[in-house]
C-alpha cells in the first residue's frame, strides 16, 4: 500500500465546491437530503396511487433476457421511461448536491456516466443465465468499478458523481416504504441487543489488542469503533470526537475499506455454504460488515441470489436487505453519537496531554452525529404502514405492492446500484494509507471475534426471530 | 476584552489553521469517500487542524492559535 494523500498548506479550493452550506439545519448535510428525497418520491408515489396512476412508468427496469438482442430491444423500448428516469434522478441528486455546494457543471456529466454505466449492470444480471454464474449486480459494480479505478486513471470531474454514502442513505430511506413500521418495532430490540453484545465485544478486543500492541489510545479507539459500530462514518466521527491524528483516521478508515470489500464477497459465499436463510444471513452481514454501503452490496447479494435459487436458499429474497438493515441501521449506526460523546469524555478527562490541543466533550454530539437518514427510513416505514392499514392483506398485495411499492423497490434499487458502482470507483487502492502490521493484526482479531460472536448470536440465538422477518 | 472572553475568541473556530472544507477534508483523508463522506452528519462540527494535523472541534484551543485573516 502506498503513502498517505498530502495536500499541500493553503492549496487553493477547487472549482468543485462553490459556496458551502453551513453545517447546521435541516438541509445541511447528506443525511438531511436522504431524507426529503426519499420522502418526496414517497409522496409523489402515494399521490398518484391516490388519483389511480402510479410511478411504474418512471420506476422503470429491465425485464429478463436470454439474447443480446432481446436485451437491446428491451433499453430502446424503454428509452423514454429510462430517458425520464435518469432527468428525475438528476434533478433530485443535483438539486441536493449543488444546495451542499458541490458543482453541477461537473455532477451531471458525472451522473450520466454513472446511469449509464448503471443501467448496463442492471441489464447484464436481469440475463437469464446470470445467476448461474453468480453475476448479482451488486458484485458486477463493485468488481467493475474496483477494476476501472484501479487500472485507468479517472478524471477529477468524474469524482462529483460518485457520491456512494448519499446513493446509500437514499436507497436505506425508500427501503423503510417496504418494511411495515410492526416489524420494526417487533424486531427493532432484538437488532439492538444483537448489536450491542458484537459491537461491545468487537470495540474492547480492538481496543485493548491495539494497547497491547503499542497503539496510540486514541488510535486503538477509533480503530476499535470503525471495526465495531459503522466503519468510515463511525472513524471519522471518533476520531473528531477524541481529537485523533489526522493520519490515524486514514489508517483505520484504510483497514475498513479493505475488510469491508473482502466482506462484500465473502459473507454471501459463506452464507450460501452454510445454508443460510435470507433473514439470518441478513443478521449476519449487519453485524460483520463495516458499512451500510458495503452490508447492502453483500445482503443485495445474497437477496438476488435466493431470488434465482429456485428454493435452495430459504426465505423472502428481500428479507436479507431488510434484516441487515435492522441490524446495522437500528442495532449499531443510531448509537454512534453516544459512543463518540463517551469516547470524548474519556479522551479529553483522561488522554489529554501537556501542550496539546484543550478540549472538552459536548453532549450535543450525540444528536449532532446522529444519522439523521434513519428518520426518513422510520417515517418511511410509518407512512407506508398507514397507506397500507386501509386495505385488507389481500387487496395490499394485488393492489398496493404492484402500483405503490413495488416502483419505489425499483427506484431504491437503482439508488442502490448507483452506490455499488461508486464504491468501486472511488476506491483506488494505490491511493490509501499504509497502516502497518500492528493496525492490520489489532483490526483482524477484531473481524474474527465480531465474525464469530455475529455468526453464533445470527444462527442460533436469534434465528427464529430473524426467520420471522422472512414470512 | 475580558480574559474569559479572549480565552473564547482563541478557539479552533477562529483559527486560520483550521481546515473544515468538506471537499478538502475527502480529499485529505484517502479512501474518506469509499464509504464514508465529509458532507454528512456523523462528521459532525469536527475539522482538521494543519497545525497538529488532528481533527479538532470549534470549541477547542491551544497555545498555537493563530486568528483567521480578516
Amino acid at each position: 500500500m502506498s503513502e498517505a494523500t498530502r495536500i499541500l498548506p493553503g492549496q487553493a479550493r477547487t472549482p468543485d465546491v462553490a459556496v458551502r452550506a453551513p453545517r447546521a439545519g435541516l438541509f445541511s448535510n447528506e443525511d438531511w437530503w436522504s431524507v426529503w428525497i426519499g420522502l418526496l418520491v414517497i409522496v409523489v408515489a402515494w399521490a398518484l396511487f391516490a388519483n389511480g396512476g402510479s410511478l411504474k412508468w418512471l420506476a422503470v427496469a429491465p425485464a429478463k433476457w436470454k439474447t443480446l438482442a432481446e436485451a437491446w430491444q428491451g433499453i430502446a423500448a424503454h428509452g423514454a421511461n429510462y430517458l425520464a428516469l435518469f432527468a428525475a434522478f438528476a434533478l433530485l441528486f443535483g438539486t441536493a448536491l449543488a444546495l451542499l455546494g458541490h458543482s453541477l457543471s461537473r455532477f451531471l456529466p458525472s451522473f450520466l456516466v454513472l446511469f449509464a454505466a448503471s443501467l448496463l449492470i442492471f441489464t447484464a444480471s436481469a440475463w437469464t443465465e446470470a445467476s448461474r454464474y453468480n453475476l448479482e449486480s451488486p458484485l458486477i459494480a463493485l468488481a467493475l468499478g474496483l477494476v476501472v479505478s484501479n487500472v485507468f486513471t479517472l478524471p477529477a470531474w468524474f469524482q462529483s458523481g460518485l457520491r456512494v454514502e448519499f446513493y446509500i442513505k437514499v436507497g436505506i430511506v425508500l427501503l423503510g416504504a417496504t418494511l411495515p413500521l410492526t416489524l420494526l418495532v417487533w424486531a427493532g430490540p432484538v437488532a439492538v441487543g444483537q448489536a450491542t453484545i458484537v459491537s461491545l465485544s468487537t470495540f474492547g478486543v480492538i481496543f485493548l489488542a491495539g494497547k497491547a500492541l503499542g497503539l496510540d489510545k486514541r488510535f486503538a479507539a477509533v480503530l476499535g469503533v470503525g471495526g465495531a459500530v459503522c466503519g468510515v462514518s463511525a472513524a471519522i466521527a471518533t476520531g473528531g470526537a477524541v481529537r485523533a491524528k489526522r493520519e490515524q483516521t486514514s489508517m483505520a478508515i484504510t483497514l475498513v475499506v479493505l475488510w469491508a470489500i473482502v466482506m462484500i464477497f465473502v459473507l454471501p459465499f459463506a452464507s450460501r455454504a452454510l445454508g443460510l436463510s435470507t433473514a439470518v444471513a441478513g443478521a449476519w452481514i449487519g453485524t460483520s460488515e463495516f458499512a451500510d454501503a458495503a452490508g447492502v452490496a453483500a445482503a443485495q447479494a445474497y437477496g438476488d441470489a435466493a431470488r434465482n435459487a429456485g428454493g435452495a436458499i430459504a426465505g423472502a429474497p428481500d428479507a436479507a436487505v431488510q434484516a441487515f438493515t435492522l441490524m446495522k441501521v437500528v442495532g449499531r449506526d443510531i448509537w454512534i453519537g453516544i459512543w463518540a460523546f463517551v469516547l470524548a469524555w474519556v479522551a479529553t478527562t483522561r488522554w489529554n496531554e501537556e501542550g496539546g490541543v484543550q478540549a472538552k466533550a459536548d453532549v450535543r454530539e450525540i444528536w449532532a452525529r446522529f444519522p439523521k437518514f434513519v428518520i426518513g427510513f422510520v417515517l418511511a416505514s410509518a407512512l407506508v404502514t398507514w397507506i397500507a392499514s386501509h386495505y385488507s392483506l389481500a387487496d395490499y398485495r394485488k393492489i398496493v405492492t404492484p402500483d405503490l411499492v413495488a416502483p419505489i423497490s425499483t427506484l431504491r434499487t437503482w439508488a442502490f446500484t448507483f452506490c455499488f458502482l461508486s464504491i468501486g470507483l472511488t476506491t483506488r487502492l494505490r491511493s490509501l494509507t499504509a497502516t502497518g502490521w500492528r493496525p492490520l493484526l489489532a483490526f483482524s482479531i477484531g473481524v474474527a471475534v465480531n465474525i464469530v460472536i455475529g455468526y453464533v448470536l445470527s444462527v442460533h440465538v436469534f434465528a427464529d426471530y430473524w426467520n420471522g422477518l422472512g414470512g | 476584552m475580558n480574559a474569559a472572553a479572549e480565552r473564547r475568541a482563541a478557539c479552533c473556530a477562529r483559527c486560520r489553521f483550521r481546515r473544515d472544507d468538506p471537499d478538502e477534508l475527502e480529499r485529505r483523508v484517502p479512501g474518506l469517500a469509499s464509504f464514508g463522506s465529509a458532507y454528512g452528519a456523523s462528521i459532525g462540527a469536527s475539522a482538521l487542524c494543519e497545525a497538529h494535523d488532528a481533527w479538532v472541534s470549534p470549541g477547542d484551543s491551544c497555545s498555537r492559535f493563530r486568528a483567521m485573516a480578516d
